[in-house]
């Protein structure tokens, strides 16, 4: 009986705990290892790859590319990235909303749409052949448009960065160090960490970025680990096996980057350390307010009004190949699927998150040592682009067992698999901020589980809950590798869709059909993340978002501590 | 303490909120999971290259009311998908240019035999279809023709000018599926595999421009980075149709491009009988007709049965044709593409 009820008691301890572990099994360690240990078992691939044999596997060429370009994509991401942080964090001015929405929308574009409208730009007669093609089609091209494509990512990581530097800090260095630059320098090296983090998550995701390695990367001659990956994956002659050994270089970059990232944060709780009171936010000097909207302009036009416009102009302009100036079934049914794919993986990849997260906030020490691994499992999952998982999935799924190849249902799993890692970063800070005591005292005072979710955190947390949700929606919807390499039969997305109309010529197809989905996605984001949260938990406790009433949360921390 | 208690009476209220939203996100989520997964099957499923396969493929359902997919890729992925799923496909029938392919698919024991129909071939078309009727050959289009700007000086004509011109581009074969029949006969004409390795060297000197798919091409010469494009016959004619600012050369000899539909060997019984009936609804003279009378370039292909003739193309009679043999070249493909992505594509 006693033995029973103890094996109770593990099970509600460790339940959660075993779950995870069988999901992140399942999702990662299975298919990765299956994957990843190619090179040293070939006879697991599906097909020694149309009859040849295995080339000599690392391309010194795209290793090189890819570190470089990286590190210079993550070196020039810094400082707009910290001025994007500040200005949002630390300064009061009009422009701030705009901003805010540039660095949005930079997130919504997918890169390949990105960089199609630039090269819609430099095709136009008065640029063509001139230094602008040149520039676009090189080096300088790819590193501008990883850089502007990372700035959403970085200005979310400065701002927190901003943030932990708390307004005490602030206060005790004015009383402290009397010279201005001094207290500047002392800001920096505060900053130093964020900064280190900012450079970290450039380099993984621009060595990932698949849309702008398989445009520009592949017709500026520059070939780069990721799309030299996919060409292996996808072309003929299929190698699955140098796939693999390419991949690991990827994985091992990415995992280095973490590595160095998680440093990183630990020096910065050390030296931020303690409990913080948000800093003040101050009004914008005239410099400051010059510079503030130099760095909005240069986001809005460099990231999303050029492309679109491009895009636009392509849209109406060109409607060759006999296409109607309208959206056909296949684009709508297309559109109609990404929704539906994007808003359920969304959600499950938010829920895994938040459970994982929760986990971490228990008492007890062996269910915080497994959701501390699980937590490290998940990020090291960001060291693995979409077109890996999808290889391994093609592999790991398409035998006797778990055959699910080929259906709606592993696409789902892979896109929650693979955005898992988004939603866990971005709702990491939120609950690190939730105060233990609070669920503790609920404990104690024998509410359950369920009422202590309904009731503290669900509306401290929901606001920040449905941002993840919407982060992980947009990028699902126009989500290109994954959906290329495990589409089922009859019900390709999106970004499938998109990229068949590129192959077949129909530009203006193409880029009407992304504008509408753009308009779509924009419109159920912005409704989902305002909306919602106003019915839910009303004016209730939790307004994160905006400067004014951001104080509740932390306040009634205080006042339970 | 205030705050706490202020909520504390909001309770009621926001604790129904919170129930009503996560029922109506629990049925959300259940809604779009059943409309994914359920519903009608794909029935049958059909990957191809070929452009006009969709129209086909939904004539098909509709006349015998049985649901039927297809699946449209270009034709190196095309090969990449179905040796990547191997033994466990998740199609029924393949329909694509290049009967290399499809010859190193049957190597891989990944087709079907004897499913193909016997019908009434022309000269060219028997000779096309293989022995063992692993695949059925539906028509063919020529791998590569020379399409050039008409204000170019000199527009190349023949192998040998194309061969020393300068601003040349061609489709790369490992991701376009008539690319690699070209490089084949580019080879084949140049000496074989690796003699004519030379030659291909030869005209990347000279500053061959290699782009992904023939679309993209074709975007290069009409920006005028290249002034002529080996390309497909089909692409290459309808756009010197629309447009009189191009004009097409068909060299001698021009290569063969089979587009071949073949079934699934790994697949049940009663599916297999289902994919040879859609090859032989591809097959059928009012049915070919249909595909004659599409839009755009994919109603431009020779037939090869006696049964309809081609009425918008000239007579394949008058055109020098060779045909790289697909025993030959096929199981070479791998190779092939992956010598000329690292040497040429570098």
């Amino acid at each position: 009986m006693s033995g029973a009820r103890r094996w109770i008691g593990f099970m509600g301890i460790c339940g959660p705990s075993v779950l995870f572990g069988a999901v992140i099994a399942v999702c990662f360690l299975y298919p990765l290892t299956r994957f990843l240990m190619l090179p040293l078992m070939p006879d697991w691939a599906p097909l020694p790859g149309l009859g040849a044999a295995s080339g000599p596997g690392l391309s010194s060429g795209a290793l090189w590319n890819t570190v470089r370009l990286s590190t210079e994509a993550g070196l020039l991401v810094i400082p707009p990235g910290l001025l994007a942080g500040f200005l949002l964090e630390r300064r009061r001015w009009r422009g701030a909303g705009l901003l805010s929405a540039a660095l949005w929308g930079i997130f919504l574009m997918p890169s390949y749409l990105l960089t199609m409208g630039w090269q819609i730009v430099v095709a136009a007669p008065f640029l063509a052949g001139g230094a602008a093609g040149h520039l676009l089609y090189g080096e300088a091209g790819i590193v501008a448009l990883l850089t502007v494509k990372g700035l959403a990512f970085s200005s979310v990581a400065a701002r927190a960065g901003w943030h932990a530097v708390g307004a005490d800090m602030d206060a005790a260095s004015r009383v402290h160090v009397p010279a201005a630059w001094r207290r500047a320098w002392l800001t920096l090296r505060l900053l130093l960490p964020v900064s280190g983090s900012i450079f970290t998550i450039q380099v993984v995701a621009a060595s990932q970025d698949f849309g702008i390695a398989a445009t520009l990367g592949a017709q500026a001659r520059m070939p780069l680990v990721i799309y030299a990956i996919y060409q292996d994956l996808s072309t003929v002659p299929l190698d699955f096996t140098r796939a693999a050994r390419l991949s690991w270089v990827l994985v091992l970059l990415a995992l280095a980057a973490l590595v160095v990232q998680a440093v990183l944060a630990r020096r910065s709780a050390m030296a931020g350390g303690g409990h913080r009171h948000r800093p003040g936010v101050a009004p914008c000097g005239r410099g400051m307010t010059v510079l503030a909207w130099s760095l909005t302009v240069g986001i809005l036009l460099a990231g999303e009004v050029v492309p679109l416009l491009a895009l636009a102009a392509q849209a109406m302009g060109d409607t060759g190949s006999g296409d109607a100036l309208l959206i056909d079934g296949e684009g709508w049914r297309g559109i109609g699927l990404s929704l539906r794919y994007a808003f359920v993986s969304a959600v499950f990849a938010v829920l895994l998150a938040a459970l994982i997260l929760g986990g971490r906030m228990r008492a007890g020490g062996s269910g915080r040592v497994v959701a501390r691994m699980l937590l490290w499992l998940t990020s090291a999952n960001m060291a693995v682009p979409g077109v890996i998982l999808g290889a391994a999935y093609v592999i790991a799924f398409n035998g006797r067992v778990l055959s699910l190849y080929g259906t709606p249902a592993l696409l789902i799993l892979a896109y929650t698999a693979s955005h898992l890692p988004i939603a866990i970063r971005f709702l990491d800070a939120p609950f690190a901020h939730l105060h233990r005591g609070l669920g503790e005292a609920a404990r104690v005072h024998g509410v359950s589980l369920a009422r202590r979710v309904e009731r503290i955190y669900l509306p401290l947390l929901f606001r920040r809950l449905t941002w993840a949700w919407g982060m992980v929606f947009v990028t699902l919807f126009f989500e290109l590798p994954l959906s290329e390499i495990l589409y089922p039969a009859g019900s390709a997305p999106l970004g499938v869709k998109l990229l068949s109309l590129d192959d077949t010529l129909h530009y203006g197809a193409e880029a009407r059909l992304a504008l509408v989905a753009m308009g779509i996605c924009l419109a159920v984001t912005a409704a989902a993340i305002i909306l919602v949260p106003r019915l839910v938990v009303g004016s209730g406790p939790e307004r994160m978002g905006g400067a004014g009433n951001a104080r509740t949360a932390p306040s009634l921390e205080q006042e339970n501590a | 303490m205030h705050r706490l208690r202020s909520a504390d009476q909001d309770d009621g209220t926001d604790m129904t909120r919170v129930r009503v939203a996560s029922v109506a996100l629990l049925l959300l989520v259940l809604w779009c999971l059943a409309s994914l997964t359920g519903g009608r099957g794909p029935g049958l499923v059909i990957y191809s290259s070929v452009g006009v396969a969709p129209a086909i493929v939904a004539a098909y359902a509709r006349e015998t009311g049985r649901p039927a997919t297809v699946l449209t890729m270009p034709g190196g992925m095309l090969l990449a998908r179905v040796s990547a799923e191997a033994h466990h496909p998740r199609w029924d029938a393949v329909w694509f240019e290049g009967d290399g392919g499809a010859v190193a698919l049957d190597r891989a024991r990944l087709l079907a035999h004897g499913v193909v129909p016997e019908l009434d071939w022309t000269p060219t078309g028997r000779d096309l279809q293989p022995a063992d009727r692993s695949y059925e050959v539906t028509g063919f289009t020529l791998a590569g023709v020379f399409l050039s700007r008409r204000d170019q000086g000199h527009a190349p004509r023949n192998w040998r000018d194309i061969m020393g011109a300068a601003r040349v581009g061609m489709a790369n074969p490992a991701l376009s599926g008539p690319a690699y029949p070209l490089l084949a006969g580019m080879l084949a004409l140049n000496g074989g595999w690796p003699a004519g390795q030379a030659a291909l060297r030869r005209m990347v000197a000279g500053g061959l421009l290699v782009g992904p798919s023939n679309p993209s091409v074709l975007v290069a010469l009409r920006v005028g980075r290249i002034g002529t494009a080996i390309v497909q016959s089909a692409a290459a004619i309808a756009l010197a149709r629309a447009n009189p600012d191009y004009v097409v050369d068909i060299p001698s000899p021009a290569f063969v491009l089979p587009a071949v539909a073949a079934v699934a060997a790994d697949r049940p019984a009663a599916r297999q009988q289902e994919a040879a009936s859609f090859l032989r609804f591809i097959m059928r003279p009012d049915i070919q007709s249909q595909r004659m009378r599409q839009p755009g370039a994919e109603r431009l292909f020779w037939p090869v049965t006696a049964r309809p003739a081609q009425p918008d193309l000239p007579d394949a009679g008058g055109i020098v044709l060779s045909h790289p043999d697909p025993d030959i070249w096929g199981p070479r493909q791998a190779e092939v593409t992956g010598w000329f992505q690292q040497e040429i594509m570098r």
